[in-house]
């Protein structure tokens, strides 16, 4: 307790002056980190302790929320030494964080059932602001497989930042640097290795809409050693290969099957020639017969459970049920493999960079020329089809003595559509009846199918209610029907449905005010006119959106003033909107799409044209008068 | 196409009286069901909910849960993942579970695959029921124990998913005296059995057995405007009073005075008059003779000098003294309403805690004695023998006003000698919200706009909340971003923003570019209005509980638009004027030359709509709605 204490002293007082002499710098901030100091000390070949030690300037009161601190703890990660105090801004201490204050759970809600994390949580403010908070602790880090990496940008800005590296034990290790020029200091004292560096004026993380999941931080140094273990399995991130030999070595062991499901497999395979059509029916026998449970107890964060304990329990996570179907191939001599994935959300994998970036198992057969990916923790995909989060992804693939990094595809537009077809009649007293069909591919499919198969029911209706009502008065759903059809080449989830709409569209007089766009409307927009975007758009993914709206008239409706006629094409995307009436049907067609879903800066201005031009007209209303 | 399915198949609906109940007994008819005539999208149905609370020998509590649950879809796997919530000091045993396949294989869970997580106070056991696929029958039991039995879970009939049976059975050793409570009981046929059977725990004696069972429940769903969903829910509270013999006569917690008696031991040390208030008291109101104006003065500064932490904590002894707030100058809802009395106390005036159940909590039932229906505890201060009800949890609401979830309509309250329920009356409060807009449009159908809002009561309250959280520009851009997406601030004045006491004013300036949508000669746009309506919040065509808003509203707008002179009027929507009891809604647009005036006016003169009344009022919202987006049709010269 002294000794933590006097150094925290020690490396307070060796900033003082550094932190008046630069806070003017960023002073409309709620919150500044004065400084964010990080001592990773390896003390012997696979462990380390780890200190933070950070000052953080509150500065109003909407910095309070910086005020929040979470620990997260496991089997390999132990958190202790947490101290803190407030301090005046001339550095008078104003209150210290009593033990009792951090509290504890080990409660999860969300997508893991079960895992042996234990959350560690205090909130530490003041009522008068500006104050300073003093912050430190400890991490017992018990295998290198998480050796702390120096992210030095934040929410706000830093002042400085920096990471001490202290090698009590000759440890092999490689580095990855984005955005950090500065190379470390190195030093020996009493033969520990030291590294040290140290980044100054460090802005905010940037706050640009629609941000590729990599720029969302523009500082990094990774870290990953030539040597770790876990439950004396050891492993290294010298290359892909030996790294992929460790997660062997972990799934070693989990393929066995038991008789029942051998028989169960051999049934529905027998009179089946193709290995495409096995892999087919196998995956959709693992689909009917599982569901995601995660359960991570331990090293149960990277080792699946074996294929006969998913089988016994008709449930597992990502990695067991890719165990579980790897299993299953093998059965029928079709060899697979299991394939770690960063998702797409997280961030990106560096190919010349071994490191455990990987948070999702999936698993794929090499069949011919062809690759077939199969995301097992999904119930309503082909063999083949993946979600946006794995598509684009530098994934490991764990194959039999070696591993590889392989780009998993991304989908094109035209592979997640939504197509809509609505045909109606108003009938006289003003109501428009009619039906609709809306057909949906790819991520457009996953979107919807992810909201129908874990929303509550009456929740999904509600939304899919205000989704094709859009707000509408006098909308009523009368019927809907929605199913997941399964094609030899891809999945569509179909939509039917039967609606109303009393007194549809304004009338005033003799007039009919109508907006066509009952279905998809884009009423607005995230890249604001005017503004320079200096990071690539990006989205989950390309997409096109096609609908047709017909709408049968009462006798005597003519169409009086319609808005011109639209069609834009940019290299990104294109929207046309084009209409005609034949006697008393008037029929819409509509078609939106953005052909990629990355699209450089220097072409936000054509994006901001792109988006307004639709949203324009996308509003306007089309003019009807009755004679 | 699970419907079509269903009719193609035949329907293989069950008759709750073919049902066994015993473990493990799973009927042929339950393991072939594929779907309900009640809810033919049902993702799971509970087959029966079964529950029994029994007194043992050593007076503790063992409630015993058996749970029968049919899954119908990929998404009612879901129900298979079981979390079962227990506070610390109780226990959970015997638990078991399984699953059948529609083929009749079993699958068993296994006590490795039961997991405990937990905080400080709550634990919950945690385990996925294996074996399960769409047409499973999953079923639990478990026994919760306790030994303490002054208070008892209520015990829901109704969830999710639609229930085909529901029971709860008591076992009442002889002496016991109990109250039980039913609530939203009166929509179902619930049947009540009293009978004699063994007790379980001493099988030489008969007790009294009580058994209440509906069938036939349809699940229920969260709706807008709505409170806790408990107060919704077919429940029953049942309660042991006391035990009373020829020896022996002992009261468990059954009069108010035990309650009181209770909530001073925990409060008493945290309030006193000494509390290092003395001088702040005396610094804020030295030179007012005015009691009245006394009190504002403490509440004000309570309300607005001490901050709201979001720090859980209503009646347990680590909530911070009065001392201890005024120093940290923070304290969750309870810790500073008990600053305020100390404050009063200090000031000289009668003054107590008053317990409530907070709207999100479910409305306090004044004939069930437990001190576990409050979650919340405010302040009374009596001046000239009224009760005055203040609650500093939120920095915007003036004293007279209650923070919407704390403006309940009675209370516990816990004065010196003995607590009692009161009820909770406030001063009728002005709420109101009036817009005046002057529009001028230009002959490219641009548009700009002077406004001026002017807020009382809660609407005060409530939009001083969002400009403390967006900071005033982001408020008011996102106020003309609701009024169309194209909208640009130009100017803005903000008057009485801390003067909670004062209207709050806001003028602004802003424009909105092609706001009238020009075709050849013709000109049409919707009248410009910030208290549009951009949605019907009812989408469910019935309800079958009441609309609660809270607060009554007097919303009125006025826009005065000037045309240029190259457009001449060509018609106008028409009048819109709907109603239903104390609730109405007008909406006329009347020409000058060059001249449009558009007046909306809402009123809402009372704070809840029966459901009887639901299918008008939703109803009336599409009026609203269509109303607002009526189309003004101008033309060419």
């Amino acid at each position: 307790m002294k000794k933590s204490l006097f150094s925290t002293f020690i490396f307070l007082c060796s900033f003082n002056y550094f932190i008046y002499a630069n806070i003017n710098k960023w002073s409309d901030n709620d919150v500044i980190i004065i400084k964010d100091q990080n001592i990773f000390t390896i003390t012997d070949k696979n462990a380390g302790t780890f200190q933070k030690n950070k000052i953080i300037l509150i500065a109003n009161e909407k910095g309070k929320e910086y005020c929040n601190f979470e620990f997260f703890e496991d089997d390999y990660m132990e958190i202790t030494n947490i101290e803190a105090c407030i301090k005046d801004t001339s550095g008078n201490i104003i209150k210290e964080l009593d033990d009792d204050q951090i509290k504890e759970t080990s409660l999860h809600f969300g997508s893991i059932l079960h895992s042996d994390n234990v959350k560690k949580y205090f909130t530490f403010d003041h009522f008068s602001y500006p104050y300073i908070i003093e912050l430190s602790y400890e991490k017992k880090i018990k295998t290198l497989l998480i050796w702390p990496d120096w992210l030095p940008q934040e929410n706000y800005p830093v002042i400085t930042s920096e990471y001490k590296l202290i090698l009590k034990e000759p440890t092999s290790f490689h580095t990855h640097y984005k955005g950090i020029k500065v190379k470390p200091q190195k030093s020996i004292i009493k033969n520990d290795s030291i590294y040290f560096w140290q980044m100054d004026s460090i802005p905010a993380i940037p706050e640009e809409p629609l941000l590729a999941p990599e720029d969302g931080s523009q500082y990094h140094l990774l870290f990953a050693p030539f040597y770790f273990s876990t439950n004396e399995v050891t492993g290294s991130f010298k290359s892909w290969d030996l790294f992929s030999e460790w997660i062997r070595k972990l799934y070693h062991n989990k393929y066995n099957l038991d008789q029942t499901i051998k028989t169960e497999i051999d049934n529905i395979t027998k009179n089946v020639e193709s290995d495409l059509k096995k892999i087919q029916l196998i995956y959709e026998l693992m689909q009917e017969k599982t569901r995601y449970v995660a359960i991570e107890l331990g090293i149960g964060g990277w080792q699946p459970y074996s294929a006969n304990s998913v089988y016994a329990n008709r449930y597992g996570d990502c990695k067991d049920l890719s165990t579980f179907m790897i299993a299953a191939l093998k059965h029928v001599g079709i060899k697979s493999y299991p394939v770690l994935v960063r998702t797409r959300d997280r961030g990106i994998v560096y190919k010349d960079f071994p490191k455990n970036y990987f948070n999702h198992v999936v698993s794929f057969v090499p069949l011919g020329n062809d690759t077939i990916w199969l995301e097992n923790t999904a119930d309503h995909l082909l063999a083949g089809e993946l979600p946006w989060a794995d598509e684009g992804c530098n994934v490991l693939a764990v194959l039999d003595t070696s591993g590889n990094i392989i780009t998993t595809p991304i989908s094109k537009s035209n592979e997640n559509s939504w197509k809509s077809k609505i045909e109606g009649e108003i009938t006289p007293q003003g109501t428009f009846i009619f039906i609709g069909k809306i057909n949906l591919y790819g991520n457009q499919k996953h979107w919807i199918w992810a909201r129908y198969t874990s929303w509550k029911r009456e929740d999904f209706e509600d939304w899919f209610k205000s989704k094709i009502g859009s707000g509408i008065p006098g909308f009523k759903l009368e019927w809907y029907n929605i199913e997941n059809v399964k094609f030899p080449q891809n999945t569509c989830v179909k939509i039917n449905f039967r609606a109303s709409i009393k007194k549809f569209g304004n009338k005033t007089g003799q007039r009919l005010f109508i907006n066509p766009n009952i279905l998809n409307e884009r009423t607005g927009t995230l890249f604001e006119e005017n503004e320079t975007r200096k990071y690539p758009i990006w989205f989950d993914y390309a997409y096109l959106n096609a609908d047709t709206v017909s709408i049968k008239f009462p006798f005597g409706y003519k169409l009086e003033a319609a808005p011109k006629e639209q069609s834009i094409e940019f290299p990104f995307g294109r929207y046309n909107s084009s209409h005609e009436m034949i006697d008393n049907v008037f029929k819409h067609y509509r078609h939106f799409e953005y052909t990629t879903n990355y699209i450089p800066a220097d072409q936000y201005e054509q994006v901001v044209e792109f988006t307004n031009t639709a949203i324009k007209k996308d509003q306007s209303k089309y003019v009807f008068k009755k004679h | 196409m699970r419907f079509i399915i269903f009719l193609i198949v035949g329907i293989l609906f069950l008759s709750m009286a073919a049902y066994a109940q015993d473990w493990g007994d799973v009927s042929d008819e339950e393991l072939a069901m594929i779907g309900i005539a009640e809810d033919s999208d049902a993702d799971a149905v509970v087959l029966f909910d079964k529950g029994e609370i029994i007194i043992t020998p050593d007076w503790d509590t063992v409630f015993k849960r058996h749970r029968r649950i049919k899954i119908l879809s990929e998404k009612g796997k879901e129900y298979a993942n079981i979390e079962i919530p227990f506070w610390h000091e109780n226990k959970v045993n015997d638990l078991e579970a399984q699953s059948y396949l529609p083929n009749g294989d079993e699958f068993e869970l296994d006590d490795e695959n039961v997991f405990e997580e937990g905080s400080e106070k709550w634990k919950m056991l945690k385990f996925a029921i294996p074996g399960v696929e769409v047409g499973s029958v999953i079923e639990y039991k478990y026994e919760l124990f306790s030994d303490y039995i002054g208070y008892l879970q209520p015990w829901y009939f109704q969830g999710n998913e639609f229930t085909k049976r529901s029971e709860l059975k008591v076992y009442k050793p002889s002496g016991f005296i109990y109250n039980a409570f039913k609530s939203n009981t009166d929509y179902y046929n619930i049947e009540f059995i009293e009978g004699k059977e063994w007790n379980p725990f001493q099988l030489s004696e008969r007790i009294q057995t009580f058994k209440w069972i509906i069938t036939d429940i349809p699940g229920i769903k969260e709706e807008p405007y709505m409170n806790s969903i408990k107060d919704y829910l077919a429940h029953i509270t049942f309660q042991i009073a006391g035990f009373q013999n020829l020896n022996v006569n002992i009261t468990y917690l059954n009069s108010w005075e035990d309650i009181a008696r209770e909530v001073r031991e925990t409060y008493d040390n945290k309030i006193s008059d000494d509390s290092g208030v003395e001088e702040v008291v005396q610094l804020l109101t030295a030179n007012i003779n005015d009691k009245e104006k006394i009190i504002q003065v403490l509440y004000d500064y309570v309300r607005s000098q001490i901050t709201t932490d979001d720090k859980s904590g209503f009646l347990n002894k680590e909530i911070y003294s009065a001392e201890k707030t005024f120093q940290e100058k923070k304290g969750n809802k309870v810790e500073k309403n008990l600053l305020l009395i100390s404050m009063f106390k200090n000031a000289g005036f009668e003054t107590y805690p008053v317990l409530i159940s907070t709207k999100n909590n479910g409305t306090f039932n004044p004939n069930l004695v437990n001190l576990d229906q409050f979650n919340h505890s405010i302040v009374c201060v009596v001046l000239n023998n009224e009760n005055i009800f203040l609650d500093t949890r939120d920095k915007f609401c003036p004293k007279g006003m209650l923070p919407v979830t704390s403006s309940v309509n009675n209370g516990f309250l816990v004065n010196s000698d003995i607590g009692q329920v009161v009820p909770i009356k406030l001063p009728p409060t002005n709420n109101d919200h009036e817009v005046e807009s002057n529009v001028t449009m230009k002959k490219d159908g641009s548009i700009s706009i002077i406004t001026k809002i002017k807020c009382d009561g809660y609407i005060a309250a409530r939009e001083r909340k969002r400009i403390d959280d967006k900071g005033i520009k982001e408020y008011l851009s996102d106020l003309v971003d609701d009024v169309n997406e194209n909208a640009v601030l130009d100017t803005f004045t903000v008057s009485n923003l801390d003067s909670i006491y004062k209207s709050l004013e806001i003028n602004l300036t802003f424009n909105i570019p092609e706001y009238a949508q020009i075709i050849e000669n013709m000109v049409y746009f919707s009248p410009v209005l910030l208290t549009k309506l951009n949605e019907n919040p009812f989408i469910s065509e019935k309800r079958y509980f009441p609309v609660d808003y809270s607060y009554t509203l007097s919303q009125s707008e006025r826009s005065k638009i000037v045309i240029p002179n190259e457009f001449k009027i060509s018609e106008l929507p028409q009048k819109t004027k709907t109603s239903i009891s104390k609730i109405s809604f007008i909406s006329v647009m009347l020409t000058g030359e060059n001249k449009i005036e558009v007046t909306r006016n809402y009123r809402r003169r009372k704070t809840t709509v029966s459901p009887y009344e639901y299918s008008d009022l939703r109803k009336m919202y599409d009026k609203m709605l269509e109303a607002d987006e009526s189309q003004i049709i101008l033309q060419k010269i």
